[in-house]
């Protein structure tokens, strides 16, 4: 259960972004951020996997702080994918096998777990497995930097526009292997291009920080 | 010894300087515009030179080796700065990074190879540990801050790439391997270009300095490859050693990008 009770979050130079943000995201629940551009979506996400600033004692997993679990520990369980990450110059398997190698991982990358991943998400995964993550189109190595966020996210998984670079066909595959995680007990919080419909919403309009001007860039 | 130093007077430095004359000519006829920088440079150039001989002489005549020690660090601190500035990126706080680095690296081989390879007669001769020690500055310099340059490079423009393996539970050195690797490599580079043209391309200036001296070939080509082995040892631990500490100044303890203690240097 992850679980954020007045969080502040502001810019690298200090200027409030949000203020008092409240979540609560259990086990299995999916999440859509939403909010107008540049209102600090990412922000939060980044924030929340500790790569903005430290959470501190406001957003706790478990009951348990990002202080307490160690910067690495945390996300492994609170896994954050970027919109958009260049891979290569590896192959998919290496690239998708290479957090199993860090010092934090828990367990092995089962090939056949994440075979089943990129099949799952519309990949060949016999032809590209081998192949130089950095060679694919953007959509396929957006799917391939997705999956690998959720191959090791153990409890929540944070996804910054992941349908960024797909077409409908394709961000509808996210969403149906998304709910099978779900299923499987994964905690999912993220923003969209193509907001799936009927998602539950985390409207970050009601977290404004006081004073902040309403047009921000 | 074989033969001595040929020694050249104030007369035959002046016959040489009709040559910058020339090029001065040469310089108006073709209207080039350089007349005024080609003889404010080798105006300069007389006059740094006499002034580092003269401070040399001065250092040389003193025995004291705390002077020497003086002398040496002051060196490594110049070299520390050139080494930063000569990045195109600056890292906040890096500073006593790149003095601890060069005193480390080159500072103690200097020493070692004065007091042991060449065997200095008394082991802290400043005529032998000053040059020997520029010489080392001088090269490793250049592959080290190549390599910083690299390095923080690859956190200002390929930030996401290193920030993505962070956000999966990578540790600080899993997160900077890749491009750690690539920095070493880069910095490397030069030295292992100029052993490998050594003496193909241009004898090297130690060597050739040695023969007009008077030295046997074959005793300036042991120098030669001392100083050059030497060099490869400094720039492979400096590049390491610099890399690792602005490595922990880059990603903190939080395992966080610190992209605020980079920028682009201006001009760079």
């Amino acid at each position: 259960m992850l679980q954020v009770q007045g969080l502040d979050v502001a810019t690298p130079e200090g200027a409030p972004l949000l203020a008092a943000v409240r979540l609560t995201l259990a086990p299995g629940e999916e999440r859509l951020v939403v909010g107008r551009s540049g209102l600090g979506k990412s922000t939060l996400l980044r924030t929340l996997a500790g790569l903005h600033m430290a959470p501190g004692d406001a957003v706790r997993l478990g009951g348990r702080t990002f202080a307490e679990e160690g910067p690495a520990r945390w996300r492994r369980r609170v896994a954050y994918a970027h919109q958009k990450v260049p891979l290569g110059p590896d192959t998919v398997a290496e690239t998708l096998a290479r957090p199993f190698a860090y010092g934090s991982a828990r367990g092995e990358l089962s090939a056949a777990v994440a075979r089943e991943g990129l099949r799952a998400l519309g990949l060949d995964a016999d032809a590209v497995w081998q192949r130089d993550a950095g060679s694919l189109s953007v959509g396929e190595q957006q799917r391939v930097h997705v999956l690998r966020a959720l191959l090791v996210a153990e409890d929540v998984a944070l996804l910054d526009e992941p349908d960024a670079a797909l077409d409908a066909a394709t961000a509808e595959q996210l969403d149906a292997y998304l709910a099978r995680r779900r299923g499987e007990g994964l905690a999912v919080l993220r923003t969209s291009h193509r907001p799936p419909a009927g998602a539950p919403t985390l409207d970050l309009e009601a977290f404004r920080a006081p004073g902040r001007p309403e047009t921000v860039t | 010894m074989p033969g001595s130093a040929p020694t050249l007077d104030v007369l035959d430095v002046a016959l040489a300087a009709s040559l910058v004359l020339l090029a001065g000519a040469l310089s108006v006829a073709l209207r080039l515009g350089l007349v005024r920088s080609l003889f404010v440079s080798a105006l300069r150039s007389a006059v740094q030179l006499t002034l580092i001989g003269l401070l040399l002489r001065w250092i040389f005549a003193r025995t004291e080796v705390a002077f020497t020690g003086a002398a040496m660090l002051f060196m490594v601190a110049v070299a520390s700065r050139a080494a930063l500035k000569r990045a195109g990126w600056s890292l906040a706080g890096a500073a006593p990074g790149a003095f601890g680095t060069l005193a480390l690296t080159a500072g103690t081989t200097a020493l070692a190879a004065s007091a042991l390879l060449i065997q200095a007669q008394p082991w802290h001769r400043a005529q032998v540990m000053i040059p020997i020690l520029g010489m080392l500055l001088g090269n490793a310099l250049t592959g080290i801050s190549l390599s910083l340059d690299s390095l923080l490079g690859a956190f200002a423009e390929e930030k996401d790439r290193i920030e993505a393996e962070l956000a999966l539970g990578a540790g600080r050195w899993e997160a900077a391997r890749a491009p750690l690797r690539r920095a070493i490599r880069r910095g490397l580079t030069p030295i292992i270009n100029a052993m490998t043209v050594a003496g193909l391309v241009s004898l090297p200036g130690m060597m050739t300095g040695q023969i007009l001296a008077g030295a046997e070939p074959l005793d300036a080509v042991r120098y030669q490859l001392l100083i050059l082995f030497l060099i490869a040892g400094v720039t492979a631990v400096g590049c390491v050693l610099l890399g690792a500490f602005a490595v922990t100044r880059l990603i903190d303890d939080d395992l966080r990008i610190r992209s605020d203690r980079i920028a682009a240097r201006a001009g760079a």
